[in-house]
C-alpha cells in the first residue's frame, strides 16, 4: 500500500490522491448504498487528461482494477470498486473549455457538473436538454457513460442524442480523440456512441463535445391529480398517440402530492392515485395553448384536479419538488429499490396493471413514476424492514418486472445503465451472442480487463 | 443536539443520493467526497459510532473540516440535520489535557461575562499573549457597548412597540457602531428597547468547538434572561444569534424537557432586527444621501432568508442608495465563525470567488448582517467596505 501512496503521489501530486480509509469510505458506493461490495485501495483525483492518462497507464502495468467516477450519483452500482484497486475520480477535470455559438456546440471537461454546464449554455441562449434529475451533481462525463435521461428525453431525447466527439484515454494510457464538431460524420465506425453508454468499462472519458440548440423562448408547466393509475397511464398513451409532445410528462404517485402540498395552495387532493407533471414549451402562446389543450384533455378522461402553472417561479417549484421525490422516498424507508425498465410507450397501460398486480401477488410496497412520456417507467419497492423473506420477494419481484417490460418489447434499464444492480438480467434483453460480442469489443479496448470490472455483465460471463 | 446515538436514526436515513455535494463550499475547493455530508456522516458513524474504523487524525480532520454553514441541510432532501451530527461528533473528539481545559475555561469566561466591562479587553490580549487566541483574532473594545447601557431604552415620544435586544457578541465587543446603528434605528423609530440583564453569548460559537455542555448553561442563562421579558419581539443584529435562539436552541435539550419548552416559547418571538422594523414600517423617513450596496446573506440565514430581505427592503427607503446584487448572494464567504483562522487556504479558496462577484457587482459597499462575514471580508476589503445593513439606514438619520 505504500508503494501504491508513493507511485500516485508522484503521478499526481501529494494532493491528488487519498489511500486514507478515512476518505475511501464514501467511495464505496454510489448513490445506492447497498452495492458496496469491495474497498478501494485509493482515490485519485486527476487534474488533467495528462495526470489522467498517466495513472490509467499505471494502473494497466500494474493490473490495478480502475473504476471511473464522477459524482456518484449513479443508481445501478456504476462507479463501485467492485474489485477494489482505484477509483479515478473525475470531478477536478470540470472546465467547460468552450461553448461555440457559430457552430451550435460546447467542449466540456467529463467532471463538469450538469447543471453549471446548463446555466452557462442557458446564459448564452442556447439550450443543452438532457436533464437527469440529479443535475445539481452528477457529472457530464457520468451522463455520457451511462446514456442519462430524465424528463425531457420525450420531446428532446437523452445524452447520446448530443454527443457529438469524447476524448478517452484507452486502458493503455493513449488518449483518443473520437467523432468530431460536425454535425454530419460518417468516416469509421461511431467509437463515439460505443463509448457513450459504456459506463466506463470501455476507457476513461475525459472530454465531449455536445451539441446545443436555440433556447425555446417560454415554457407552461401543468399538473393533472387522476384517481386512478390507470387512467394516468391511459392519458399518457392517448397523449403520445394524439401527436401532441410535451417537453415534459412526469408520471408521479400519490406521495408526491403530500409533497407538493407543502409549497402549494390550495392543496391538491391527496386521494388521487397518481399524478401527471407536464411541462410545454415554445413561443409563450403555444406553451400555454398546448397546456391549456392538455388540460381540457385530462379534464374530459376523468382527471379530479387540473391545474397550470405558467409563471416559471411556480413551475420551478413543482420541478424542484419532482427532482427531490426519488431522495425523499428513500429517506423514509429502510430501504427502497429502484427500477427503471422502458416500455414503448403505447404499451404503458400493460406495463402499469402487470406491475401493479406482481406487487399485490407478493405483497410488496411499489410505487410506480417515471418518464412516462419516453416510456421510462420507475418501479420503486418500498422495504419498512429487511430480512431473508423480504429480500426473497423483492429479487422476484424485480425479475418479474423486467420480464414484463421485455414481454412488451420493452428494455432492461432506460437510462441508470447495467452497473452492478441489473448484470444478470442483461442476458435476458440481448442474448448470449450479443454478449458474447461485447465481450470481444470489452477485450479489444481492455485486454487485461482492468477498466471497472465486474459491471455489466455477471462474473460468470467474465473473460 | 445531545449525543450521536440520538442521530443513529437520522443517519440511516441518508438516502446516498449526493446532493450534499452541490451546496457545501469546503467540497467546493478540494472536491474530496469525505468533506460532504454525505461522506462525513459515514465517517462518524464507522468510526466514532460503530467502531469499523480506528479514530485517528484523518478522522478529525475531517469532522473539523466542516464550516457546520448548514447549507447540506437546506439542500438534502430528506432535511437531515447533518450540521447537529457534525457538532455532536465534535463533542465526543473535544481534545483533553491542560492546554485545552485551559482554553475551555478561557473560552467559558469569554461567553458567560461578555457584558462587563474589561472583560474582554484583558482576557483577549492575554490568550494572544499565551497562544491561547490565534492573532487574526480582532481586537475587542476596551469597553463593551453593554457596559454603557440603560436596562430599557426610550425612544421621546410614545413607544410604537417593545422589544427586547439581544445584543450579540461581536456588536457588543468588537462593531460597537453595529450596535450603534441599531439603537439609533430602534429609537428613532419609536422603539421601546429593554436590555435584559444577564444576557450571555448565544451558544453558537461553544457548539461550532462540540461544546455542547457549555452551549445548554449559555441558553440556559439566555432563556432566564429574556423569558421574563413582556415584548412583542425579541431582536438581534446578528444572523447566528437568530439561528441560535430560533432555530437551535430548544434542539440543545431533551425533547419536551422544561428548558426545551422554554425555549419553544421564545423562538417565534425572535426575528432579525431589520426584519423587525421593516414589519413595524419606518416612522422617521430618512433623509440623508446613502450609497450603493450589495448584499451578502449569511449561510446561517439559510432557513429564514426572507427576514435578511426584509431588512434589505429597508434600505430601499433611503435617498440614493442603490442595490446591486451579485450574482449568488447566499454563497459562502469561507469565513465559518472561526473556521477561517484555522483553515486559511481553504478558506480564502471560498472567499476568493465571492470577492470576485462582490468586485462584478459594483456596488461602494457590502452590507451582511452576520459580524464573522463582515470580518473576514473586511479583511479583504478593507473593514470600511463592510457594514451592518442598518448601519446604511443609521448613516441616513445623521
Ligand atoms: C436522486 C437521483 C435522481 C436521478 N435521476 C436520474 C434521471 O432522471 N435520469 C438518469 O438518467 N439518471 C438519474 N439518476 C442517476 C445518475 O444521476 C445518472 O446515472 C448520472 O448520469 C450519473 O452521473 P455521475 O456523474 O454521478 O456518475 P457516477 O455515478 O459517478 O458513474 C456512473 C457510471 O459512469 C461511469 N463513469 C463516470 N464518469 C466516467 C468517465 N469520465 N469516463 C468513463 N466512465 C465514467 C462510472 O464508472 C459508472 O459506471 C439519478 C440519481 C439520483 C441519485
Ligand atoms: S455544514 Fe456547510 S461546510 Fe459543513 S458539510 Fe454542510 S455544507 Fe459543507
Ligand atoms: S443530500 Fe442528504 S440524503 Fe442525500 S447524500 Fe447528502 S446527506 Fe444523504
Amino acid at each position: 500500500m505504500r508503494g501504491l501512496a508513493k507511485d500516485l503521489s508522484r503521478l499526481v501530486g501529494p494532493d491528488g490522491f487519498s489511500t486514507a480509509p478515512e476518505d475511501l469510505l464514501v467511495y464505496r458506493h454510489d448513490a445506492i448504498g447497498y452495492f458496496a461490495q469491495g474497498d478501494p485501495a485509493a482515490v485519485v483525483l486527476p487534474a488533467d487528461t495528462a495526470q489522467a492518462a498517466r495513472v490509467v497507464a499505471y494502473a494497466s502495468q500494474n493490473g490495478i482494477p480502475l473504476t471511473p467516477r464522477g459524482a456518484g450519483s449513479g443508481l445501478s452500482g456504476g462507479c463501485t470498486p467492485a474489485r477494489g484497486g482505484i477509483v479515478l475520480d473525475t470531478k477536478r477535470l470540470k472546465r467547460i473549455l468552450e461553448i461555440n455559438q457559430g457552430n451550435l456546440t460546447a467542449r466540456v471537461e467529463a467532471g463538469a457538473v450538469l447543471a453549471a454546464f446548463q446555466q452557462a449554455v442557458e446564459a448564452q441562449g442556447f439550450f443543452y436538454p438532457p436533464d437527469p434529475q440529479s443535475k445539481s451533481v452528477c457529472t457530464l462525463g457520468g451522463n455520457v457513460a451511462t446514456r442519462a435521461g430524465g424528463p425531457r428525453a420525450v420531446k428532446y431525447g437523452t445524452t447520446g442524442n448530443y454527443v457529438l466527439g469524447l476524448e478517452a484515454v484507452l486502458p493503455g494510457g493513449e488518449v483518443i480523440r473520437t467523432g468530431s464538431a460536425c454535425v454530419k460524420h460518417s468516416a469509421g465506425y461511431d467509437l463515439t456512441h460505443l463509448l457513450t453508454g459504456s459506463e466506463g468499462t470501455l476507457a476513461l472519458i475525459t472530454q465531449a463535445t455536445l451539441r446545443l440548440i436555440p433556447k425555446p423562448p417560454a415554457t407552461c408547466t401543468a399538473l393533472a391529480v387522476c384517481p386512478t393509475m390507470k387512467m394516468a397511464a391511459r392519458i399518457v398513451s392517448e397523449t403520445i398517440a394524439g401527436g401532441v409532445v410535451p417537453s415534459m410528462l412526469e408520471l408521479l404517485t400519490t406521495a408526491s402530492l403530500a409533497v407538493f402540498n407543502r409549497f402549494v395552495s390550495p392543496p391538491l387532493p391527496e386521494e388521487g392515485e397518481a399524478c401527471l407533471l407536464m411541462e410545454f414549451d415554445g413561443t409563450a402562446q403555444e406553451a400555454l395553448r398546448q397546456a391549456q389543450e392538455m388540460a381540457a384533455a385530462c379534464r374530459d378522461m376523468g382527471a379530479i384536479d387540473v391545474r397550470l402553472a405558467p409563471r416559471p417561479e411556480e413551475a420551478a417549484l413543482y420541478w424542484m419538488v419532482r427532482s427531490r421525490l426519488y431522495p425523499l422516498v428513500v429517506s423514509r424507508f429502510k430501504r427502497v429499490v429502484t427500477e427503471d425498465v422502458t416500455v414503448p410507450r403505447d404499451r404503458i397501460p400493460e406495463f402499469v396493471t402487470q406491475v401493479m398486480s406482481i406487487a399485490a401477488e407478493l405483497d410488496l410496497a411499489m410505487g410506480l413514476t417515471g418518464h412516462a412520456g419516453d416510456g421510462n417507467m420507475h418501479p420503486t419497492i418500498r422495504m419498512d424492514e429487511i430480512n431473508p423473506d423480504v429480500e426473497k420477494r423483492v429479487h422476484q419481484a424485480l425479475e418479474r418486472v423486467i420480464k414484463a417490460g421485455l414481454s412488451l418489447g420493452g428494455v432492461i434499464s432506460g437510462e441508470h445503465g447495467v452497473g452492478l444492480h441489473k448484470a444478470e438480467f442483461l442476458e435476458l434483453e440481448l442474448g448470449r451472442e450479443q454478449i458474447a460480442l461485447m465481450r470481444r469489443i470489452k477485450k479489444a479496448f481492455d485486454p487485461t480487463g482492468i477498466m471497472n470490472p465486474g459491471k455489466i455483465w455477471p462474473p460468470e460471463l467474465e473473460a | 443536539m445531545l449525543g450521536l446515538e440520538q442521530y443513529r436514526e437520522a443517519m440511516e436515513r441518508c438516502s446516498q443520493c449526493g446532493y450534499c455535494q452541490a451546496a457545501c463550499p469546503v467540497f467546493s475547493q478540494e472536491l474530496l467526497e469525505s468533506y460532504t455530508a454525505r461522506g462525513r456522516t459515514l465517517l462518524i458513524k464507522a468510526a466514532l459510532m460503530d467502531g469499523d474504523l480506528p479514530v485517528g487524525k484523518r478522522t478529525k480532520e475531517i469532522v473539523a473540516n466542516c464550516l457546520l454553514c448548514g447549507a447540506c441541510a437546506h439542500t438534502c432532501p430528506g432535511g437531515l440535520p447533518l450540521d447537529e451530527i457534525t457538532v455532536a461528533a465534535r463533542s465526543l473528539l473535544r481534545p483533553g489535557g491542560p492546554a485545552a481545559s485551559l482554553r475551555r475555561s478561557l473560552h467559558r469566561k469569554l461567553m458567560e461575562q461578555r457584558g462587563h466591562p474589561g472583560s474582554l479587553g484583558k482576557l483577549g490580549p492575554l490568550g494572544k499573549t499565551l497562544g491561547l487566541a490565534p492573532a487574526d483574532l480582532p481586537q475587542p473594545a476596551a469597553r463593551p457597548f453593554l457596559a454603557d447601557q440603560p436596562l430599557v431604552l426610550r425612544p421621546s415620544g410614545e413607544a410604537r412597540a417593545r422589544v427586547a435586544w439581544f445584543v450579540g457578541c461581536a456588536a457588543n465587543s468588537l462593531h460597537l457602531d453595529t450596535a450603534r446603528a441599531v439603537r439609533k434605528v430602534l429609537l428613532a423609530n419609536g422603539v421601546e428597547v429593554a436590555l435584559p440583564e444577564g444576557m450571555a453569548c448565544c451558544g453558537l460559537p461553544a457548539l461550532a468547538q462540540g461544546e455542547v455542555d457549555l452551549a445548554q448553561d449559555l441558553a440556559r442563562r439566555n432563556i432566564a434572561a429574556l423569558a421574563a421579558q413582556e415584548v412583542d419581539a425579541v431582536v438581534t443584529e446578528c444572523t447566528s444569534c437568530v439561528l441560535m435562539l430560533r432555530d437551535k436552541m430548544s434542539r440543545l435539550f431533551e425533547p419536551e424537557s422544561p428548558e426545551a419548552r422554554a425555549a419553544e416559547d421564545l423562538a417565534p418571538k425572535v426575528m432579525e432586527a431589520g426584519a423587525f422594523l421593516d414589519q413595524l414600517g419606518l416612522s422617521k423617513t430618512p433623509r440623508g444621501r446613502g450609497i450603493s450596496y450589495t448584499l451578502h446573506q449569511p449561510c446561517h440565514a439559510a432557513g429564514f432568508a426572507q427576514q435578511v430581505q426584509a431588512g434589505l427592503a429597508l434600505l430601499e427607503k433611503v435617498p440614493e442608495a442603490g442595490y446591486r446584487p451579485m450574482a449568488d448572494p447566499a454563497a459562502c464567504c469561507g469565513a465559518g465563525g472561526d473556521f477561517f483562522l484555522k483553515n486559511l487556504a481553504l478558506s480564502r479558496g471560498v472567499r476568493r470567488s465571492k470577492l470576485e462577484q462582490i468586485e462584478q457587482s459594483r456596488a461602494e459597499v457590502v452590507v451582511t448582517p452576520c459580524p464573522a462575514c463582515r470580518h473576514y471580508l473586511g479583511l479583504a476589503l478593507g473593514p470600511d467596505k463592510v457594514k451592518h445593513p442598518l448601519a446604511i439606514l443609521a448613516g441616513a438619520y445623521e
